[in-house]
């Protein structure tokens, strides 16, 4: 593609990572659109979390009561959903009433916050059940009802992924109904929820890497809820770790390991084992849901494929009967994992597996293939010795997540895991998920409901951009990778004064103020560039105007700086940017009063700066640079000079040291001349005699 | 090697005066005892300067050999030059003024060694000093101008 004016290429085809939504701001601090006062002093410990802090908030008109959500600048906040949900509320979704970004005292900072109703946090399904016991069968399809027109209607929209659990379901205060489910935008997908929710399809996913696009991993999660609700039994509680129970409902399959100990009735249990199956294409869906709730599903109850297998194999000390249970235990032993494929044993398993014939073709081609550096083909794809492993789950596994080494994605929440990950400082981690986008991975998962899957178009373009961001810049600017993704993440830059950037213009409004205040230290830093690249996209990192042939100068913050604003003003040629053109000015200044050497060309050009920063013209700053002529004559004629001052030093050197050394040469000389000065008079004084 | 060789010679020509003194006085000493007696006497400044010479090339005692014969020389052609070279002999030696001159030849001698090389040394540095300063003040022009800083 080719790169325009100033490198800014067009967009890529899509609007998928596009920035399109206006963010409300308010004016009065602690205070959201002017209606709702945030009590800062009062925060809600027991709901917030590591990505956002709840606070009670009130109406300053009726005093009335409310939450205030306020997050923190490093999350990745789903702002099209609250958008969404504040101009559209979903009945039986706690109601988002106003939303804003908005200046919080206590540190001075910008940040968005959202008003939701207030609600008895401890009024629970879980609290309730813990204490009434079980909701009966007919109480429970109400619940069903409830939480499934929630999930069509949200579906409807594009939002998943609902953080479904018995905490979350909040309860009437005077009724054995339920209010709401509480809102779910206070973290990434399913990350504060605990395993037995979590969908077996996502069960080895980070915690920040659990988002889908579909809405099969909540129907687990309220099959798993209402199995709670109905039974009032939490089997997982049974073992130490959560992992332990992991590996046994993988083994066992989700259903049969929830009935295992207790009697159902037959329409529950059809209705627990399609909405907890384990693979996500046999769960069911909502209309499905529906279907069950007007009675029209009543057949027989269908296991899980694999939870009959008689077939087991050993790895690592334990008995896989299943092969998801054996993907997960492979993707936690990794190493060892690669070590067991080679075992002749494996492929006798595959064999007796209900796999299809193209299958296990596929499965041999992969263990068959040489460990190498190099490229090799299997099935017509294309993959690297390192990928063994990670190919040979999707196919064991097709309904199963992004697996590489040590970590587990979904595809769809490639985004915000590489911001989750940056932000905690895990370096190797966001490296192998570079990797898993650079080698296409999604592409071994064809189902739309495995994790692993993504849309070409979306591939494609989390693909260019990891390439270019590892490939063509000339260093890697993960700030940039992650803006690029995160088209909603504000500039988490430190140079912005807390104040809340979504956008250039308020890029530049903000550097300005930041201008004004500390003009003698403004240096663009990688944050700025990222996301100006990233908001601008830019093919390149951006380059320097001035002075191309001197990398002393280019490579200067004050010249990358001049460049960048060059270039932000010329998207927002409207906003008056006088601080930052001093500022600018200054730390030209300086740069040239250290680099330049000809003290008279040192003034004059100081002075035209001096002269140009007053009429805030970037241009202008810009047109003093454009003779390069005067600065080559400056650095041609510094190196002359100092061929000539080391010459003079030399000579200085020499004469001195003649001076201290050679000072009894010159007695000796003078004695030598004193000999023959007399000889000469003796020779004239008889001359002079005789005659 | 060279300025061996130029040392050798230099000694050799510093030792030629003293040749020719003992060359006249073997000529003085034929032609009258009295004459001889004062020779002999008028150049005992350069006998001792030639004991006494601890400098490399013997510069002290040539200097002074050569001056002690500029002041003697006068005195032995006046006698060669008298009817009765004994007479004149014993005259010159009585006479206080004859001694005044020889040996005040023979102390300006000395005083023009130890004056000379120095004036001739101060000359060289002063002229030197001259050149270094001029060579400071180009060398400080251009530092001012282009911004070079010194190496120490």
């Amino acid at each position: 593609m080719e790169q325009g004016e100033n490198g800014i290429i067009p967009n890529q085809g899509s609007n998928i990572l596009k920035n399109t939504l206006d963010f409300p701001r308010s004016d009065k601090q602690d205070t959201v659109n002017n209606i709702f006062k945030i009590h800062l002093t009062e925060e809600i410990y027991e709901l917030s979390n590591q990505f956002c802090k709840y606070y009670h908030a009130s109406n300053i008109d009726d005093k009335s009561i409310f939450f205030a959500i306020v997050y923190e600048s490093s999350f990745v906040v789903p702002v099209t959903v609250i958008d969404s949900l504040y101009k559209n509320p979903v009945d039986g979704v706690n109601k988002i009433l106003s939303w804003s970004v908005v200046r919080i005292s206590s540190d001075n900072v910008e940040r968005l916050v959202v008003i939701v109703n207030s609600y008895n946090y401890n009024n629970n399904l879980l609290s309730y059940i813990q204490k009434n016991g079980s909701f009966s069968l007919s109480s429970n399809e109400k619940i069903i009802e409830k939480i499934t027109n929630v999930i069509t209607e949200l579906s409807a929209r594009g939002i998943y992924g609902y953080n479904i659990s018995p905490y979350n379901i909040l309860m009437n205060e005077d009724k054995d109904t339920i209010l709401n489910l509480r809102e779910f935008i206070n973290s990434y997908p399913y990350f504060n929820e605990k395993d037995q929710y979590i969908a077996p399809e996502l069960i080895e996913c980070l915690k920040s890497s659990r988002r889908t696009k579909n809405c099969k991993q909540d129907v687990y999660a309220l099959g798993v809820t209402i199995f709670y609700s109905f039974s009032a039994l939490s089997p997982w509680e049974e073992f130490s770790e959560e992992g332990e129970y992991n590996e046994q409902r993988l083994d066992e399959g989700s259903y049969k390991y929830l009935t295992r100990k207790t009697q159902f009735s037959k329409r529950f249990r059809i209705f627990l084992n399609s909405a907890v199956h384990d693979s996500p294409s046999m769960r069911w869906d909502t209309k499905n849901i529906y279907d069950w709730l007007a009675k029209k599903k009543d057949e027989t109850i269908y296991d899980s494929p694999n939870s009959t297998n008689k077939y087991t194999i050993g790895f690592n000390n334990q008995n896989y009967s299943n092969p998801k249970s054996l993907s997960y235990a492979m993707f936690r032993f990794w190493e060892k994992a690669n070590k067991f494929i080679k075992d002749s044993k494996f492929m006798l398993w595959v064999a007796k597996q209900q796999f299809s014939n193209e299958t296990i073709a596929s499965i041999k081609s992969v263990i068959d293939a040489r460990y190498k550096d190099s490229m090799f083909d299997t099935n017509g794809i294309s993959i690297y010795s390192d990928q063994k492993l990670t190919k040979l789950l999707s196919i064991i596994d097709p309904n199963g997540s992004l697996r590489y080494e040590t970590i587990a994605i979904s595809a769809e929440s490639i985004p915000e895991t590489l911001q989750y990950l940056q932000n905690s400082k895990r370096q190797n981690f966001f490296e192998e998920v570079i990797k898993i986008i650079k080698d296409k991975n999604w592409q071994n998962y064809t189902g739309i409901y495995s994790p692993g899957f993504l849309e070409e178009t979306k591939g494609n373009e989390f693909h260019y951009l990891a390439e270019r961001n590892n490939n063509k810049l000339s260093h890697k600017n993960n700030e940039r990778l992650i803006y690029s993704l995160n088209p909603y993440l504000p500039c988490l830059s430190s140079m912005l004064n807390g104040k809340y950037v979504n956008n250039i213009k308020e890029l530049l409004l903000a550097l300005d103020s930041y201008a004004q205040k500390q003009p003698n230290n403004f240096i663009i830093d990688r944050h700025v560039s990222a996301f100006i690249a990233a908001k601008l996209d830019l093919k390149d990192n951006i380059k320097p105007l001035i002075l191309l042939n001197f990398p002393k100068f280019t490579e200067h913050h004050a010249i990358q700086s001049l460049s960048t604003i060059n270039l932000l003003h010329q998207h927002e040629p409207d906003i008056k940017i006088t601080n930052i053109c001093k500022a600018i000015s200054l730390e030209l200044i300086k740069l040239f009063d250290q680099y330049l050497h000809n003290t008279e060309f040192k003034k004059t050009i100081s002075s035209k700066i001096e002269s140009v920063a007053e009429e805030s013209s970037i241009p202008k700053i810009i047109d003093i640079f454009s003779n390069q002529q005067q600065f080559i004559d400056d650095y041609n004629g510094y190196y002359q000079a100092c061929k000539q001052a080391n010459s003079l030093e030399e000579k200085i050197m020499t004469l001195n040291a003649e001076v201290s050394n050679f000072n009894n040469a010159f007695i000796i000389l003078g004695q030598k001349t004193t000999v023959l000065a007399s000889y000469i008079l003796c020779l004239v004084a008889i001359v002079a005699t005789v005659i | 090697m060279s300025s061996n060789n130029q040392d050798k010679e230099f000694i050799f020509a510093s030792s030629l005066i003293k040749v020719i003194a003992v060359f006249i006085a073997l000529i003085v000493v034929v032609i009258s005892k009295y004459a001889f007696i004062l020779f002999s006497a008028a150049m005992l400044p350069t006998i001792f300067s030639i004991f006494f010479d601890r400098n490399e090339h013997k510069c002290l005692s040539a200097t002074i050999c050569s001056f002690n014969l500029i002041g003697v020389l006068p005195y032995l052609i006046k006698i060669w030059d008298s009817n009765n070279v004994d007479y004149s002999s014993k005259y010159l030696l009585s006479s206080t003024d004859t001694w005044m001159v020889i040996y005040g030849s023979a102390f300006t001698g000395q005083l023009i060694y130890f004056s000379l090389p120095l004036l001739i040394a101060k000359f060289y540095t002063s002229r030197t000093k001259v050149q270094i300063r001029k060579y400071k003040k180009q060398h400080e022009e251009l530092r001012n101008k282009w911004g070079i800083d010194y190496k120490s």
